[in-house]
């Protein structure tokens, strides 16, 4: 074989394996999301308000980051009916569509948003080894990475509308 | 376009997962060994009293791991300091990765938490398997001059 192919077959051979390590994560992101969506649902609608409110009010109550505090009084808890069912439906929203590989870009950067303010919300410093960062740093690859051309109905997308920003 | 795939975009999985095991090292340093071989000693004996711990994993706990708690928790702590320095570092990432995938699962099977949960263990094993195939230490890591001096593609 010549020499120009074995190159061409290895980087073609690692690019796989990098796609097919975005997809990974991707996938298993996606789940964390839908479990937690599910146990959110099976709940009920008031019982994930009252759980919500008491995070808020008693367990985040000392840890939220001071700049994030105002809007989590202001906006949310008199509004906590309205989050709550936010929250559950977001994180639906993202594990199907994460799970799926579906306008995977829009979906991780949907995630991230979730991620960083449950982040605030929490008070947990990046160098913690808490599960929070962890769907933060997984957010950020799957959108850097396009990780739903890999497994994902983006490869579908992909081949029949050409480049778009959303996969 | 310029693809976006790159072991570049790995990195902060590769910080993250090596941060969280040597932070863990640190924790333990910080409270003292002998409370960790305590508190390590306790999780592995209500892991054989619990409802939750999976029954195939129950003989493991009760006829290897508590016989040999002080070993074990010796074991848990230096893989937490080597593993999440070769980590971050991007030191033979792919056996240092699959280690820590290994670690990983055990904390999962004796905690009694199902792989799909809403927990972060899931994501970290996936996190794991990924650093393991896209072999991410060979970008701004130790893997990138031991790949480039001695080529071979199963250590890093």
């Amino acid at each position: 074989m010549p020499a120009h192919t074995t190159v061409f077959a290895q980087k073609k051979a690692g690019h796989q394996s990098l796609g097919r390590a975005a997809a990974i994560i991707r996938i298993v992101t996606g789940i964390a999301y839908a479990t937690s969506a599910s146990f959110k649902i099976r709940a009920g609608h008031n019982g994930f308000t009252e759980t919500m409110n008491w995070m808020i009010n008693e367990r985040w109550i000392d840890e939220t980051f001071s700049f994030y505090r105002p809007f989590l009084d202001a906006i949310v808890l008199p509004n906590a009916e309205l989050f709550s069912f936010l929250v559950t439906w977001g994180e639906a929203a993202v594990g199907v569509g994460l799970i799926l590989g579906i306008f995977t870009r829009f979906t991780a950067a949907f995630a991230l948003f979730i991620s960083l303010n449950i982040v605030m919300a929490s008070g947990v410093l990046p160098g913690a080894p808490q599960a929070d960062w962890a769907f933060v740093i997984a957010g950020l690859t799957i959108l850097i990475t396009r990780a739903g051309r890999t497994w994902g109905i983006d490869k579908i997308l992909l081949a029949r509308f050409g480049h778009k920003p959303w996969w | 376009m310029k693809n976006p795939l790159s072991r570049a975009t790995f990195i902060p999985i590769r910080l993250y997962v090596g941060l969280a095991f040597f932070l863990s090292a640190i924790d333990i340093l910080a409270d003292g060994l002998p409370t960790w071989i305590i508190t390590f000693s306790e999780t592995a004996t209500k892991g054989i009293e619990s409802d939750r711990v999976w029954a195939i994993y129950k003989p493991i706990l009760s006829g290897l791991v508590v016989p040999n708690i002080t070993f074990f928790a010796w074991a848990v702590f230096l893989g937490f300091i080597f593993l999440g320095f070769a980590i971050v570092v991007g030191a033979f990432m792919r056996i240092a990765a699959l280690l820590a995938l290994f670690l990983q699962v055990n904390f999962m099977l004796a905690r009694g938490e199902s792989f799909l949960g809403p927990h972060s263990d899931g994501l970290l094993i996936g996190m794991e398997l990924a650093l393991i195939l896209a072999a991410a230490g060979r970008v701004w890591g130790v893997d990138q001059y031991l790949h480039r001096r001695w080529p071979q593609p199963y250590l890093y």
